[in-house]
């Protein structure tokens, strides 16, 4: 029994379509290293220098690995850890140009 | 899809949410089948934030698997601009995309954008095709 890896649809092209793949146990990062050298070019788009990417939350068990030990979580056969884009945005910040006229305007 | 069809009580429980969270961003999901919208799930913005949000991870998980569960799609992420207009900005369209990818992350899905700028609340809904286009769709209230 392995690891059970649940792949994003962004992701899936770089697993040969696959949704899920097997991983290996250890820690998350050492799982996600093991999962660059089956299926190249998904680990740089995961984690950069050791460290899981900002906008890609990964799940161990269904609990997100910032509650636990982040990318030194341990993974162990049998454990399921799914991969899911977070869902993020936002509004272009007021151009600086614009606060600066208001703040000459109320002061 | 062309349009996206949303009963008028959850374009208003949209815009309360929106109105309500003011002045940051409120943001969350819209499922349901086909292009008719049946549900709205209300998210925490982790980034508590008027200008970001980004949905607390554990209750993004759960929702997308109740959804799946039900058998239903998720059909619509919402989100609010408190003081611009209902477009999307240069950080929704990077923040769709898988990082350091051309991968939209929930292909299909539409973009409903509440803004409160004045005049407001105005709210569109729009699909992402590729990093350089935006398409609006049109909103059916039912």
């Amino acid at each position: 029994m392995a690891v059970k890896v649940k792949i994003p649809s962004p992701l899936q092209r770089l697993t040969e379509g696959k949704e899920e793949v097997e991983g290996k146990p250890g820690t998350v990062i050492g799982l996600l290293n093991d999962l660059e050298a089956k299926f190249p070019g998904i680990g740089e788009r995961l984690s950069e220098g050791g460290k899981i990417r900002r906008f890609v939350n990964i799940y161990v068990n269904e609990e997100d690995i910032r509650f636990l030990k982040a990318e030194q979580t341990e993974v162990k056969d049998g454990d399921e850890v799914s991969i899911v884009p977070a869902i993020a945005g936002g509004c272009e910040p007021p151009r600086e140009g614009v606060a600066n006229l208001l703040f000459v305007e109320n002061h | 899809m062309q349009a996206l069809s949303i009963p008028k009580a959850i374009i208003d429980e949209m815009v309360a949410h929106a109105k309500g969270a003011y002045p940051k961003e409120a943001c969350g999901i819209l499922s349901g089948s086909g292009d008719a919208v049946e549900k709205l799930h209300r998210m925490r913005n982790a980034d508590l934030s008027s200008t970001t949000y980004m949905m607390h991870p554990d209750e993004q998980l759960n929702v997308m698997r109740d959804i799946e569960k039900d058998g239903k799609k998720m059909l619509a992420i919402y989100h609010s601009h408190p003081a611009s207009p209902a477009y999307p900005s240069q950080i929704d369209i990077n923040r769709a995309f898988f990082p350091g990818t051309d991968y939209e992350n929930f292909p299909g899905t539409a973009y409903v954008i509440i803004g409160l700028a004045e005049g407001g609340p105005e709210i569109k809904a729009f699909l992402l095709i590729g990093k350089a286009g935006i398409r609006e769709i049109t909103i059916v209230p039912v």
